[in-house]
């Protein structure tokens, strides 16, 4: 009996029957749908036998006669189950964790519906194995996150929500194009058998089903949110509810990124080295911490942070050979976690507190001590320190990467350590030194928001403990779905416990030459009880980088300008630049 | 949420309210006409369904938010919308249940009659209705929150 | 048959030009409403692209009159996919555009203006 696509129909009658239970009451409610969630998740962990053997299910049984594919198809296969894996997990963590969240006046029963209809249609986008269900279950995709976005109708929410809803309207437009194109070229939908009848000629000579890869591409990378066309992503991360944003940058963008790796793979079946990818990969990951650096409210910076641990995945993926795609997969796996777990502390900061603005934040650890673990546990992961699951991604990345271009290792450790800065910017900002006087009676979140956010913990810690078995049992079958065997040979010896007591020594190392001789005072006398910056020899790095990085920074800044017609004109640039590659080049250029 | 407009918008004249209530009834037998027949004819539940909301929309532009507002609540729209989304996933699972595929056509429980007759083709002439009933609810709450928005609460 | 021909390519051209358009609009246009308005023309512009893939010169709408062992239909069939395909790409238009007008008036009610730029949030970016 074939069930792995129950967690859609799951999901769609959670969503719409989460009124019902509504009128039981609000524990009712959400003890429903976290039911339903996690029955979902448990349906998922249940697909994996059906994934390694990569089974297709035909909705209304129309199954193909002879070679003719009438009806519409779902299938799972090794790399979907990686991605129903993460949706089915943060999808359960949000629900959990939105109990007690705050939403404004609006009706939490539409929260519940529209969250419910994101989660169906995330997985139905990964289950899809026919293109233009893909791209409706996409539409639903983004109807429901715009939804969300704007839920709570504050302006800049808002504001982000209409730039998102526009610029992504443009990009699923290119989609469904390219489909169109590649139905009018081959004359069927269904993605496996598409592959069969462009695999003979080769691409360049097909006009239509070439265009559809540029399309295709651009299409994507405006949902995934690659650099150049990133600009909706801060905005609507931001101005979203943390629960919601969790979901969005932890697991939306990521879809985006699965689509593309489908349609290369699978439908176009293209293997190898792809400079493209590489370039905008460097280009996401560099940029998004300079970005993320000089951010002062709470949620754009990890907004920002989520292009630039995007870019990392671009990067692996797009070297091509099997040690980098399994680390990209992993990467894109532990930030999933890593990254909701981070929004989950900022919600509950924000949800105290009342402001997103770092400069107003103060000496929450005393006040807030699980939420301070969290975040902790959460800057340590995505910097990339033992013994947390992003070193262990990370640490395939730069293996990775230096097997073709140490210098690209550099680049990826230059901004491991920027992400480590920056956050050590924001826990010293938020949660040492002393409080302000208006968050004297501060108490930590209740238990249904802290639980998800300390599974989320001792996941990354269980994950960053156990990186090998997570590889095999997740990872390695996906390769086989993307072409991409062969033999993955690490160098360096990789042992979690064995580095973080390397990383511990260092660390005491440095605290004993540096002293750690920080001056913070609170001068109640001159500045009206507000404390004084503290300095440590940390600020002083931080402050001198900034000011040599200035003109950069400038730069950067001008590139977000916050209007949707900028924005789109730089989808047109893009559009252009990947025709000109393709025109000029050829599929190779690409991938 | 503040009206934009504070000047009192002037009611439409009677010439519109008239021909507004002739045309009311015209419009929603065609909807009822449109989706009856989808699965023989062009149409079915969303065109049907869009005529249907343009003809609630009428009674809101030409007699006003107010009057528009009683009609909802008398048709109990929210209530259909709300069943529709239930009724449909209910018969897209009624195949599983009964053990053959999802959302297939069933012969036992939709009986799939002679073909080109009216209560023919299994469960198209249902799920028709319901996507009729739901697209019909939708614009029309779509369209008072948007007048709402505009108008306020406004009687005219 | 090459006048048929060019007029072939002719209708695929005029749905690409649409959809330029709508892309341009787009891009240089900054009132919320012609934001809106462009892209429904890109989606226009997609739809009849669709529309006029499916089509196949001389056929008839693929509505099957004929009864069991009665007469088939008069000509070839145009492609009916494309058409399921357009309605359902109809849809997600409507839908998209009534969620960004929802969006554009609530904007409106909190600043009074439609204009992109005076609506737009610009917060944030400075250290």
């Amino acid at each position: 009996m074939t069930f792995f696509f129950l967690p859609t129909i799951l999901y769609l009658f959670g969503a719409v029957t989460a009124p019902v239970a509504g009128t039981l009451g609000l524990r009712a409610r959400s003890a429903y749908v976290s039911g339903i969630a996690l029955f979902a998740l448990l349906i998922a962990v249940a697909s994996y036998p059906a994934a390694l053997a990569g089974e297709t299910y035909w909705v209304g049984d129309w199954i193909p006669a002879g070679s003719t594919a009438y009806g519409i198809s779902l299938s799972i296969d090794a790399l979907s189950w990686v991605f129903l894996l993460v949706i089915t997990l943060i999808g359960l963590a949000v629900t959990i964790y939105s109990h007690s969240y705050p939403m404004g006046e609006a009706d939490r029963s539409k929260y519940y519906l529209l969250l419910g209809l994101l989660l169906a249609a995330m997985t139905g986008i990964v289950l899809a194995s026919d293109l233009f269900n893909l791209f409706v279950f996409l539409e639903i995709a983004v109807l429901s996150a715009v939804g969300l976005v704007a839920f709570r109708g504050e302006k800049a929410a808002l504001d982000g929500a209409f730039n998102y809803l526009v610029l992504i309207t443009v990009g699923t437009s290119f989609v469904l194009l390219a489909v169109i194109l590649l139905y009018a070229a081959t004359g069927t939908l269904n993605m496996a058998q598409i592959a069969a009848k462009i695999a003979d000629a080769p691409l360049r000579d097909n006009l239509a089903v070439y265009a559809a890869l540029g399309l295709f591409f651009v299409g994507f990378s405006l949902e995934a949110a690659f650099m150049p066309l990133h600009n909706w992503l801060p905005d609507a991360h931001s101005g979203a509810p943390s629960p919601v944003s969790a979901l969005l940058s932890g697991v939306f963008v990521k879809i985006g990124l699965y689509a593309l790796l489908r349609i290369l793979f699978s439908v176009y079946g293209l293997s190898g080295a792809s400079n493209l990818l590489v370039i905008i990969g460097i280009v996401s990951m560099v940029g998004g911490v300079l970005l993320a650096f000089i951010q002062t409210d709470f949620k754009r910076l990890l907004a920002y942070h989520t292009v630039s641990q995007l870019g990392y995945v671009v990067l692996a993926i797009g070297l091509g050979t099997p040690i980098g795609i399994a680390a990209g997969l992993f990467h894109m796996l532990n930030h999933a976690i890593f990254k909701a777990l981070l929004f989950f502390t900022a919600g509950a900061i924000i949800r105290k507190l009342d402001t997103r603005n770092l400069n107003e934040m103060g000496g929450l650890a005393k006040k807030m001590p699980l939420t301070t673990l969290a975040f902790t546990v959460g800057a340590l992961a995505i910097s990339g320190v033992p013994p947390f699951n992003g070193f262990a991604s990370k640490w395939l990345i730069y293996n990775a990467t230096f097997a073709s271009n140490p210098v690209i290792t550099g680049l990826a450790l230059l901004t491991s350590a920027l992400t480590l800065a920056s956050f050590f910017k924001v826990f010293h900002g938020a949660f040492l030194g002393a409080t302000p006087k208006k968050y004297e009676g501060l108490t930590d979140v209740p238990l249904s928001m802290a639980a998800p956010m300390l599974a989320l913990a001792a996941l990354c810690l269980i994950i960053g403990l156990f990186p090998f078995e997570t590889l095999n049992i997740v990872i390695y079958p996906a390769l086989s779905a993307v072409n991409a065997l062969g033999p993955i040979a690490l160098f360096g010896y990789w042992d979690a416990l064995l580095w973080s007591g390397v990383f511990a020594a260092i660390v005491a190392a440095l605290w004993l030459a540096f002293g750690l001789r920080s001056r913070s005072r609170t001068g109640t006398a001159f500045t009206c009880g507000e404390p004084l910056e503290t300095r440590t020899p940390v600020t002083h790095f931080y402050s001198a980088f900034h000011e040599a990085l200035a003109p950069i920074f400038r730069a950067l800044e001008s590139y977000q300008t916050g209007s949707v017609n900028d924005y789109a004109s730089y989808v047109i640039i893009f559009t252009a630049i990947v025709a000109a590659v393709l025109a000029v080049g050829s599929a190779s250029w690409l991938i | 949420m503040t009206p934009t407009t504070t000047a009192k918008t002037p009611g439409p004249s009677l010439v519109v309210r008239e021909t507004a209530r002739v045309l009311f009834p015209v419009m929603l037998m065609y909807s009822l006409y449109i989706i009856a027949n989808g699965h023989l004819t062009p149409g079915g539940g969303f065109q049907g369904g869009a005529i249907a909301g343009s003809a609630f929309i009428l009674v809101a532009v030409a007699m006003g938010y107010g009057n528009a507002g009683r009609l909802f609540k008398l048709l109990k729209l929210s209530l259909i919308e709300s069943a529709s989304s239930v009724g449909y996933l209910l018969i897209t699972i009624a195949g599983l249940l009964v053990g053959a595929s999802l959302l297939e056509n069933v012969g036992s429980i939709f009986p799939h009659g002679t073909v080109g007759a009216l209560f023919s083709a299994g469960f198209m002439l249902p799920l028709n209705f319901i996507v009729g009933f739901k697209v019909a609810a939708g614009f029309f709450v779509v369209g008072l929150m948007m007048l709402g928005l505009i108008w306020g609460d406004d009687d005219g | 048959m090459a006048e048929l021909e060019l007029t072939g390519a002719a209708v695929y051209v005029l749905c690409m030009a649409l959809v330029a358009l709508g892309l341009f609009g787009l891009a240089l246009k900054r009132n919320l409403i012609k934001i809106i308005i462009s892209l429904g023309i890109i989606e226009t512009g997609i739809n009849l692209f669709i529309i006029a893939i499916g089509y196949s010169w001389g056929g008839t709408a693929p509505i099957f009159t004929g009864m069991p062992g009665g007469v088939g239909p008069a000509a070839p069939f145009v492609d009916p996919i494309p058409q399921a395909l357009t309605l359902t790409s109809i849809v997600i238009g409507a839908s998209v555009t009534a969620l960004a007008l929802g969006i554009a008036i609530r904007l409106h009610n909190a600043t009074h203006s439609f204009n992109a730029d005076e609506v737009g949030d610009r917060t944030g970016v400075k250290p």
